[in-house]
């Protein structure tokens, strides 16, 4: 059976990458940040991972669209020790949408978000093809669009 | 220095009741861990080639036996197959084949097979009971744990009464009852009086796995085991209650089943309830079965109804439709192998409820449950009212008050959010949480739920069982709705697979100026 993003196998690798990196305790993830980016716009987005890297444990949901082929998922972290010997990750989860677009329906990623934490998405899209607001209001506690995106 | 890090505890007896010592591999335990035990018995279980047989009953058996909680026992399988003792033997060392028991030697497991046995047999046949009789004759400890479809149980019942296996001179003999429990109040109260033709109320253990989870019986306990919650837990300082069972596979093969049950008889009749009673009931006298039972009854009966008059405010139904759920594609319920195309059958169903005593007056339930969800989760949680006067102007409006959340599966715990400053040179507030995770809090995972409902059974516990007024109580408030719902014959709304369910469940809470809890 085709499959997109599995949690399961999602959270173990993970939780593998991580061990592999450093035994120490991690840090608590604070927030979960979701990105919606074209192609074009990817340079942001290693920006914005870049800055957050040593700074704030997050994991990071990228949803790369018009990807082409079959959706797939890969899993990575970028951590750091931190001066009391934990361990700070950015943990990245990079959904290629496919052709189908089934990495971008929010049914695809809502269950790799981490609960009890905010969930931020952030459209680094063109917003004219940005799902409607009410989209998000189950799901995120803030939803940003990049203004300086619009044709307009 | 050399640091043993295990020991033996002894025998000891608490409150009259004998209790056993177990060996502990985490001496953190000590002192916290006995187990009743139960004399010697045996158990039969009706339908033992089904699936609850292979995937809870003998694998929570097996492991009584590897912890020592039992030791005198036979398990004799009851079926229509023609298996003999040895086939049913060779079927359960692959049901014991599993991950959770590879760390157990064979020897072990071949002590447990050695004590199998196997009746081929219909249900109606009664030289299949007369087989049964003398097996069971040696034992005065019997149990009959019915594992068969519901329309099963009448006839098996006669049949035990007929063979003289519901009674026996020295000793017990006793009957567990699978749910579902009757689809309707008059189907209950029939079930009920097969039952009691033939056994008495004290005989008959209905009953429901999820009392049997860790983190439901611990509703209790953190309640009424503590000083600081029972005072606040009224309608003066509690805003509204969710209780969310949330699964999100589909109904896959079990179309045809799904059919005739649909999401309300399913989840809420009896595990959403059984959760919700724990949560409203006032406080028992002591911890013994009629005492608390009783207390649930009450919760029961002071459910506010909802006919079909108000079926539209405090009841949605919905359907999942095509989806994704845990990364995988899924199709819509009505193209499921044994479901009608024009289906009125829910996969999912929210209610708003009010409990009219004294302390709940006032205070929304809500229940959310469904299948084809965003995620596998069953939570409760308990919202407390705001501050009588909000003095940080900064603070978050939305979703700033404090809130505790008990996780019943597949996460074990609970958690508080409160409210923090947020560090720096202005006073900024955001919620923080304080979670408690039992496996880190006691480094154990917790028991099967199987587990701990069979071994009280044996021992004559019916606390975690479900008495005949409570069922009744259940299904007098759920079939009020069912009636109500089948004179509505609109098509039922329907949500994508994977989401968090129909839409139309959002106007629950925003009628109160709330929202659903995130799945």
């Amino acid at each position: 059976m085709k499959t997109y993003a599995d949690p399961v196998k999602v959270e173990q690798e993970l939780r593998k990458i991580q061990q592999d990196v450093s035994p120490n305790e991690a840090r608590t993830n604070l927030f979960n940040l979701v990105v919606y980016v074209d192609q074009a716009d990817e340079s942001k987005l290693t920006d914005v991972l870049n800055f957050l890297h040593g700074k704030r444990p997050a994991r990071v949901i990228v949803i790369h669209r018009g990807a082409g082929g079959e959706t797939r998922t890969d899993v990575t972290a970028r951590c750091v020790t931190d001066n009391n010997d934990k361990v700070l990750c950015v943990q990245e989860i990079v959904i290629s949408s496919g052709d189908d677009g089934a990495g971008e329906t929010p049914e695809t990623w809502t269950p790799l978000l981490i609960r009890e934490i905010p969930v931020f998405v952030w459209w680094l899209a063109a917003p004219e093809k940005a799902p409607l607001p009410e989209m998000f209001e189950t799901i995120a506690d803030r939803v940003f669009v990049d203004s300086s995106l619009t044709k307009d | 220095m050399a640091v043993s890090l295990s020991h033996f505890s002894g025998l000891v007896k608490a409150g009259g009741s004998p209790y056993i010592g177990v060996m502990f591999a985490n001496p953190l335990m000590d002192g916290l861990q006995f187990a009743k035990e139960p004399s010697p018995f045996i158990i039969t279980i009706f339908g033992a080639t089904g699936d609850l047989t292979r995937k809870k009953l003998i694998p929570a058996l097996f492991s009584l036996f590897i912890k020592g909680n039992i030791s005198q026992f036979k398990v004799v399988g009851f079926a229509r197959r023609p298996w003999t003792k040895e086939v049913f033997q060779e079927e359960c060392r692959s049901m014991l084949a599993i991950g959770h028991f590879s760390h157990v030697s064979d020897t072990q497991k071949q002590a447990f097979l050695d004590k199998l046995d196997f009746v081929s047999s219909t249900f109606g046949d009664s030289a299949g009971y007369t087989k049964l009789a003398e097996v069971v004759k040696p034992w005065e400890g019997r149990l009959f744990f019915l594992s068969t479809p519901p329309d099963d149980y009448p006839v098996i019942v006669e049949q035990l009464g007929l063979a003289g296996l519901n009674k026996v001179e020295h000793g017990y003999s006793r009957v567990i009852v699978e749910k579902p429990f009757g689809r309707d109040l008059a189907t209950a109260k029939e079930l009920n009086e097969v039952l009691s033709a033939e056994f008495e109320e004290n005989q008959i253990y209905r009953i429901d796995h999820y009392l049997g989870k860790e983190t439901v019986q611990n509703i209790l306990v953190l309640r009424f085991g503590n000083g600081i919650l029972e005072p606040i837990w009224n309608s003066r300082y509690i805003d509204h209650i969710q209780i969310t069972v949330a699964e999100s596979i589909g109904v896959g093969t079990r179309g045809n089943y799904y059919e005739k049950s649909g999401t309300l008889r399913d989840m809420v009749q009896n595990h959403i309830f059984q959760v919700m009673n724990l949560l409203l009931m006032e406080p028992p006298n002591d911890l013994s079965p009629d005492t608390v039972r009783s207390e649930k009854v009450k919760v029961l009966r002071s459910l506010r109804p909802i006919t079909y008059k108000n079926i539209d405010q405090y009841t949605v139904r919905g359907q999942y439709a095509a989806g994704v759920t845990q990364g995988q594609p899924v199709r819509g319920y009505l193209e499921e192998d044994g479901v009608a195309k024009d289906s009125l059958t829910e996969t999912f169903v929210a209610l708003q409820i009010y409990v009219d005593n004294w302390r709940w007056e006032g205070v929304p339930i809500f229940i959310r449950t469904g299948k084809g969800l965003g995620r596998k989760v069953s939570e409760v949680v308990v919202t407390f009212k705001e501050p009588p006067l909000q003095i940080f102007k900064n603070q978050a409006t939305d979703g700033s008050q404090n809130q505790l959340i008990l996780h019943l599966q597949p996460e074990e715990g609970f958690t508080f959010h409160l409210n923090a400053k947020i560090p720096g040179y202005t006073t900024q507030v955001r919620p923080v949480n304080m979670k408690c995770d039992y496996e880190d809090a006691f480094g154990e995972a917790t028991p099967e739920a199987y587990e701990r409902l069979i071994l009280d059974a044996l021992v004559g516990d019916s606390t975690l069982y479900t008495r005949r007024d409570e069922i009744e109580a259940s299904w007098t408030f759920i079939t009020r709705i069912l009636q109500g719902w089948a004179q509505d014959k609109r098509p039922l709304p329907q949500y994508r697979a994977g989401s968090s369910g129909p839409e139309e469940s959002k106007a629950l809470l925003a009628s109160i100026g709330q929202k659903w809890r995130k799945l």
